[in-house]
């Protein structure tokens, strides 16, 4: 007997012991081939906070058996820099799989998840250490990590995404009670990363849905070139006031999409009451004189009567001589200004007080001599009760002094 | 004749009760002088002192003779003296007396101003006085009276100028006893609905609803004291409607304490507030917390402290906000106007925070994370020329942990600092007939690329930028051009890229004056009004580590706006067509380009019935998947006085069409309410009312007929009101 053939007996032995062994075996036997990350290398903005990225993880077995059914499974992904974890990921990845008879089946994942500032800022400290994200997928019997490569990239160069959203009425409040008629705006401070034409809705749930089912409706659509500093500020259209009831006011990016729940604010619209114990709201309508005119003896400031009100002041202020709106700051067009709170806290520069049964005026020629010739100046009006308190004021409009 | 020795012009009147503008003020004495000086002083003060009582008596023949011509506007009015015979109350009777001789036509030209404030119509005349009543408390402090003549001729003539000083005593306020210094306003509404009917909804809650809201706002004063608060809250049986998840809470609040005294003031704030503060370590903050500041009377030097909650916060949970030491932001701020002879035009503002906590909370989207950090900052602001040249430098630095780090140093450190300087060299010059302003301005500035600060979370740090910028007022006409550079990775990190933004943005306005509004066929025109905004910025690549795996970074933003519009009276309009464009020369991304046209209008039909109405109509176009998205929303709204303080209506209507590549159904929202008033509201009496409110939400597949549907709900409710005032 050659050695070839007791290599061949000892081959087919051991073959056979196998076979004898195989039903007390594992029923199913499968192994994870491989792991493949899309993308294999991720950006990641340095300075600016936390960033989303997507992944989509590729997972191939090689199944061993007829029926390898088995739930493949990730715990958690590692955040690593060189061989350091430094932070972690728990969302489990988990699916059964069944090959449907492929000797090697291939399971996708997909999960977007957020890579912690932390991870950033230890990026860019440690440039000589490899940064990744790693999973590692387990079928049972045996487990394969894949990896993406962390890139780190400034704001300028990321993805275009709104990364934060700041909302506030323009008292920097949040929540609000209001006199049902008074006017009211919100703000929002925005923050992204990248360049491009991002669509925004400003939508508004109703008393007649909050109450109920609730439904958003849109009021404003509107689409804005952002690039640049990283960060911008948006004004609502006037928000309704005149249903009393709970509101619910939220901006929401529909393109890029948000990658969070849109933050909202909430306000209540109370019935209007006898105005002499009415707050101090932006509720006197102005008739008149329109945005921008030109300030003269002849020009006559008008608005609509506030019961309760004892007198009425006109009240002129100086623009604050600020820089100019940064770019991608909000630009008021032909609309409302958007004015400071602080702007109209120091004393006017000039006016004039009027009994309540007057509610028109023009100023005379020693309170123009106040103001600078061509300068522009903010101008209202206050409605003051007969104990002093300021019942009312009119939106704030913008006038430029005259000759 | 002679005037009371406090409120002539003598000289010698330096009390704060009033003082004469043209008197000169006495110098302070001088300690430790040499006694040769102290004999010039001596027979200085003689002299001073003959000169002075012989003009007091010039001054005594001078009055006798203007009154003696007062048709020829030789007269001068006079201030009675304060009650008290010190200080002025806040709410005092103010008197001016006019010569008996001033004929009456003289008195119709006259106008009285208290701090450039024309309060002429509110005066009164009898026994040859005027008398003037603050509506308001005039604040303790100085305060300028003027009486003018205004000639036919329209020439300007002071008949009398005075500096007051108010006390905020309270034996002084109680001068007018009949002004209660406690005020209280509140209002409460409460709404219980039942949902009639409804269709198509899915996650209805239980039909019988309350919800309500409700405010207070107080204020008392005591001399010098003064307390203001206000406070609103919400109600809600739908918690997951509410703000704060609990069916009745707090909304923000704030209380105020105020003491103004002669030399000092001091301050106290708790709960939501926003500190006059803007610099890189706080900017536009507004959180729940304690403030306390104190400085001089004449604020020539304040410091203020303060704690807040970091994250953003409503209810009554952690309600004074300092309640969790680990989530917790303090600090102070002081300024100073350190050289008197340059007084408020040289100002060191100094601020120091310490904190833990989230940046994010109610109202703000994104991660929430929890940080670290402290930092601290100097801003000096320098006027000069007249206050024409304006240069503000300002220093910044901080340290800040973002969640756990493992590897290397555990503190980002940065700096931030910026110079900037304002020039108006135009102020008011007469041009083609017309005044022409002119500002123009530059700054620079760096903020490095981890510099951060938990007072100022939406700052945009990694930047390094010269804006030059100039602001123009001419007539009717107003614009505005400025240039940026900007590079980011400031720190000069060697595996990070670094790119230039260059941006260059534009925008005019223009308001021509058609004075007076000519009444016939053109007037309805009203008012118009045009403007103009245009911008580019750029991004491009100008330093690539070595093998880097990024991608690369070479774009361009524009956008160009048209806007224009008219008001007049009761109606107004406005149209606006932007144009924007996005183009990535690297293909990372896609190009595209957007036109949106805008417009609506208000109309007041009548005082019952008012519509407005707008339309957007964008078109959006994305380049490299050839794809185009015609977006439409309208709106139109009606609000009308059916009976009047008895029934009245909102109707608001919405219309939302996506069309082109990603059609989506279109969608149609209508819904309003109609309310019968059976008592109205008013001071200290209960309102009560019904109403009647419906949404209806319509569907349109279009094609696909399974998106296709209609859903509506249905209320009544009875609405309590209940306002307070004492």
């Amino acid at each position: 007997m050659t050695i070839k053939s007791c290599k061949s007996l000892i081959a087919r032995g051991l073959l056979l012991t196998a076979a004898c062994l195989l039903p007390f075996a594992t029923p199913a036997k499968a192994d994870i081939l491989e792991v493949t990350p899309t993308p294999a290398n991720a950006q990641v903005t340095v300075p600016a906070g936390s960033t989303t990225i997507a992944v989509t993880w590729r997972v191939r077995r090689d199944v061993l058996s007829a029926s390898p059914v088995v739930t493949v499974r990730s715990t958690r992904g590692e955040f690593l820099i060189g061989r350091t974890v430094v932070a972690t990921n728990a969302t489990l990845l988990s699916r059964v799989s069944d090959p449907a008879g492929q000797i090697f089946p291939i399971e996708t994942f997909t999960e977007t998840l957020r890579v912690p500032a932390s991870v950033a800022f230890q990026m860019a400290q440690n440039p000589d250490q490899v940064p990744i994200y790693r999973r590692s997928f387990d079928d049972g019997f045996a487990a394969t990590a894949g990896a993406v490569r962390l890139v780190p990239a400034t704001s300028t160069a990321s993805e275009f995404d709104v990364r934060r959203l700041d909302l506030f009425f323009e008292d920097r409040s949040r929540v609000k009670v209001l006199p049902a008629g008074e006017r009211l705006v919100a703000l929002a401070d925005i923050n992204f990363d990248g360049a491009g034409i991002a669509e925004f809705e400003w939508q508004i749930a109703d008393p007649s849905s909050t109450r109920g089912a609730l439904v958003f409706r849109r009021l404003q659509v509107f689409r804005r070139s952002l690039a640049g500093r990283g960060r911008v500020t948006l004004q609502s259209p006037e928000l309704p006031t005149s249903a009393q009831g709970l509101h619910i006011v939220r901006l929401v990016a529909t393109d890029p999409e948000l990658r969070f729940a849109p933050p909202e604010l909430k306000y209540f619209v109370v019935p209007r009451k006898d105005a002499t114990a009415a707050p101090a709201g932006q509720n006197i309508v102005l008739t008149g004189p329109p945005e921008g005119t030109q300030l003269s003896t002849e020009t006559e400031f008008s608005w609509q009567d506030t019961p309760g009100a004892a007198v009425y002041q006109l009240e002129i202020y100086p623009i604050r001589p600020d820089r100019p709106v940064p770019p991608g700051q909000v630009q008021p067009i032909g609309g409302a200004l958007l004015i400071d709170p602080d702007e109209l806290s120091s004393r006017p520069i000039t006016g004039i007080v009027l009994p309540s049964d007057q509610n028109s005026t023009s100023l005379k020629v020693y309170s123009l001599a106040h103001l600078e010739a061509g300068r522009p100046y903010l101008w209202r009006i206050k409605a003051i009760s007969g104990n002093g308190t300021v019942i009312g004021t009119s939106p704030v409009r913008r006038i430029v002094a005259g000759r | 004749m002679g005037l009371p020795n406090h409120l002539s012009c003598d000289g010698f009147s330096q009390g704060r009760k009033s003082v004469c503008n043209s008197c000169a003020r006495s110098a302070p004495a001088n300690d430790g002088v040499p006694p040769r000086t102290v004999f010039w002083a001596i027979a200085l003060a003689l002299l001073g002192f003959i000169l002075l009582g012989a003009t007091a008596l010039g001054q005594e023949l001078d009055d006798a003779q203007n009154l003696e011509d007062t048709d020829q506007g030789q007269w001068t009015a006079t201030l009675e003296p304060a009650k008290n015979g010190d200080s002025y109350g806040p709410l005092e009777e103010l008197v001016i007396r006019i010569p008996d001789a001033v004929p009456f036509e003289v008195l119709l030209r006259l106008g009285l101003e208290v701090d450039a404030i024309d309060v002429t119509p509110l005066l009164a005349f009898e026994d040859q006085s005027f008398t003037y009543r603050p509506q308001q408390a005039l604040e303790p402090g100085e305060h300028e009276l003027r009486m003018i003549e205004l000639t036919p001729e329209g020439e300007i003539i002071a008949r009398g100028s005075w500096v007051l000083f108010v006390s905020g005593d309270a034996a002084i306020a109680d001068v007018s006893p009949d002004v209660d210094p406690f005020s209280l306003s509140a209002t409460n509404s409460v709404e219980f609905s039942q949902r009639l009917g409804d269709k198509g909804f899915s996650n209805q809650p239980a039909r019988g609803q309350v919800s309500g809201g409700g405010y207070a706002d107080t204020a008392y004063s005591a001399g010098r004291w003064s307390v203001t608060g206000n406070a609103n809250y919400l109600l809600e049986t739908q918690k997951d409607r509410s703000a704060t998840g609990r069916g009745f809470d707090l909304g923000e609040y704030n209380f105020n304490t105020r003491f103004d005294g002669e030399d000092i003031f001091g301050q106290v704030a708790l709960g939501h507030q926003s500190l006059d503060i803007d610099n890189y370590i706080m900017s536009n903050y507004s959180r729940r917390g304690l403030s306390a500041s104190l400085g001089s009377a004449d604020e020539m030097i304040a410091v203020t402290g303060f704690s807040f909650l970091p994250e953003s916060t409503v209810g009554s949970e952690n309600i004074t906000g300092l309640g969790d030491s680990d989530n917790r932001l303090m600090g102070f701020q002081a300024t100073a106007h350190p050289v008197p002879a340059w007084g408020q035009d040289f100002s060191i503002t100094g601020i120091y925070y310490s904190g833990q906590g989230s940046d994010g909370g109610f109202g703000i989207g994104g991660e929430s994370v929890v940080n670290e950090g402290d930092g601290w900052g100097v801003t000096v602001e320098r006027f000069l020329f007249e206050r024409s040249l304006q240069l503000t430098g300002q220093y910044a630095r901080s340290n800040f942990e973002q969640g756990d780090v493992f590897v290397g140093e555990d503190e980002a450190q940065g700096d931030a600092w910026s110079f900037a300087a304002a020039y108006t060299p135009f102020q008011s010059e007469e041009i083609g007939g017309e005044y022409l302003s002119v500002t123009i301005g530059g700054q620079y500035e760096r903020v490095d690329t981890f510099f951060n600060s938990l007072a100022n979370s939406s700052l945009a740090a990694d930047r390094e930028s010269v804006l030059l910028y100039s602001d123009l007022n001419w007539g009717s006409v107003s614009a505005n051009a400025q240039a940026l550079y900007q590079t980011n990775n400031v720190d000069d990190l060697e595996e990070l890229p670094t790119e230039r933004l260059l941006s260059y943005q534009f925008s005019a306005n223009y308001y021509p004056t058609i004075d007076p509004p000519a009444e016939d066929e053109t007037d309805w025109f009203g008012q118009p009004f045009l403007n103009l905004n245009a911008g580019t910025a750029s991004n491009k690549r100008i330093k690539t580590p070595e093998a880097y795996l990024g991608t690369d970074t070479d774009n361009q933003n524009y956008s160009v706006t048209l806007g224009g519009g008219s008001s007049y009276g009761p109606w107004g309009w406005q149209l606006s067509e932007t144009f924007s464009g996005f183009l990535d020369r690297t293909n990372e991304s896609s190009d595209s380009t957007n036109y949106m046209t805008d417009v609506s209008a208000n109309w007041a039909i009548s005082d019952a019935v008012q519509i407005n109405g707008g339309i957007q109509w964008s078109r959006f176009k994305d380049k490299m998947f050839d794809t185009r998205t015609n977006t439409i929303n309208l709106n139109l709204g009606l609000q009308a006085e059916i009976i009047p303080e008895t029934l009245d209506t909102t109707l608001n209507y919405n219309l939302n069409l996506l069309t082109g590549d990603g059609d989506t159904p279109d969608n149609t929202i209508a819904n309003g309410e109609i309310v019968w008033t059976i008592l109205p509201p008013t001071e200290n009496n209960v309102g009560v009312a019904l109403a009647f409110q419906g949404l209806v939400e319509n569907r349109d597949g279009n094609s696909d007929k399974s998106f296709d549907g209609t859903d509506w709900q249905a209320f009544g409710l009875l609405r309590i009101s209940a306002p307070v005032s004492y």
